[in-house]
């Protein structure tokens, strides 16, 4: 699994979280898939994945 | 309270959740609790302003990743444990209306690619030995929220349904040398009166033995056991496939079906489990347009199902709706 940046890296402003989530990692688990895992308030995980759209 | 209670009658886990008794049910319609948040509304699941693809723990779990110890004590004839596993949500976009039948094939495909990907971080969860992704669609299979989305549970344990499912093909396996799954596709596909639909990866077919009118099967052609394993072709046709049948349920009565949707996929349980091979099940809940088929008495008591159609009718009906398929399955 290649691994774009390490969590600690990012500053969760520049990764596009908002202020109710905290940056868990960013990686990319397979080409053209970004996955983006965030800490909600509450304790529960949630995971953006992020697409290269061909439209 | 939630922990499972072994019924020691049948042999298999009850999950009791007593929190779920408060999931949001049809909430307002101006309000919708998947949508992406937007300034001055009230906050949503989602804290984002949009997104393509998003997964994330169900509020009003049935199973947890650190469970509350069960409230009642086990015995030798009725053990119970913790209620410990992974239920997720998983939204397919961030438009309220509409189902999956509208998304783009890429963007099944994409889904596809989520579905895999949680398969390999749920299973490679230690205390997980299933996860089983499903979509319930409509009100009349109890859905609350109605913007498109389908869940994940991630099992401590193989569900009942899909042990038989394993036993079975393993008992064949071990009587024949081959695979139960791949005997059926064969034998649909030499019989060829249930077919659906086909491309070069997949079959679609309402199975000889079909349990509701419009039962239908995708089986994949090669001989794999879960997601994980498929090659980004075989993904591809898959969402191609997954889009024709969705299509097909949509044109048959000019209503948006209401269905529910499985993967059926190999355990995670560590074993190999060879046997098994992918395939996927839906359950349109009508057995005519203004007619839903009940489990009744004889279906939920006894477990035999009585299905008052045939297949080879009902497959015939599915080929016609458009889009319009040959009677070898592939696309006019």
């Amino acid at each position: 699994m290649a691994v774009q940046e390490p969590a600690e890296a990012v500053k969760p402003a520049d990764a596009g979280v908002s202020a109710r989530e905290t940056l868990i990692k960013i990686d990319i688990p397979e080409p053209g898939m970004r996955r983006r895992e965030v800490r909600l308030s509450d304790g529960r995980y949630m995971v953006y994945y992020e697409f290269e759209r061909r439209g | 309270m939630s922990e499972l209670r072994w019924n020691p009658i049948l042999e298999e886990w009850v999950i009791t959740a007593t929190w779920r008794q408060d999931r949001t049910f049809l909430p307002p319609k101006d309000y919708c609790p998947l949508c992406p948040s937007r300034p001055g509304h009230a906050p949503t699941e989602v804290p984002e302003s949009t997104y393509q693809i998003v997964c994330f723990e169900n509020r009003f779990p049935s199973l947890q990743p650190e469970p509350p110890e069960p409230a009642v004590p086990s015995t030798d004839l009725y053990p119970v444990a913790p209620a410990q596993g992974v239920c997720e949500v998983v939204l397919y976009t961030p438009q309220h209306e509409g189902t999956l039948t509208e998304r783009s094939v890429e963007e099944i495909g994409e889904l596809i690619h989520v579905w895999a990907d949680r398969t390999r971080v749920l299973g490679a969860l230690d205390y997980i030995k299933y996860v089983l992704i499903f979509e319930n669609k409509g009100k009349e299979i109890g859905v609350t929220i109605q913007h498109p989305h389908g869940q994940i549970y991630a099992f401590p344990f193989i569900p009942p349904k899909l042990e038989r499912e394993i036993a079975s093909a393993a008992k064949h396996r071990a009587r024949t040398g081959r695979c139960l799954f791949c005997d059926v596709l064969r034998a649909e596909l030499t019989d060829g009166r249930r077919i659906v639909a086909q491309n070069d990866s997949f079959v679609v077919g309402v199975p000889f033995y079909a349990r509701y009118p419009y039962e239908t099967h995708i089986w994949s052609r090669r001989h794999l056991g879960k997601l994980p394993e498929m090659s980004a072709g075989e993904m591809h046709d898959l969402a191609a496939i997954l889009k024709t049948t969705l299509l097909k349920f949509d044109s048959l009565w000019g209503i948006s079906l209401p269905y529910m949707m499985l993967l059926h996929q190999s355990p995670t349980d560590g074993d190999p489990h060879d046997e098994f091979h992918f395939h996927m099940e839906f359950y349109p809940p009508y057995r005519t347009k203004e007619k839903l088929k009940y489990l009744a008495s004889v279906e939920s008591g006894a477990g035999t199902f009585i299905n008052d159609t045939l297949a080879e009718e009902k497959a015939e009906e599915l080929r016609r709706a458009a889009p319009a398929t040959r009677p070898d399955g592939t696309l006019e």
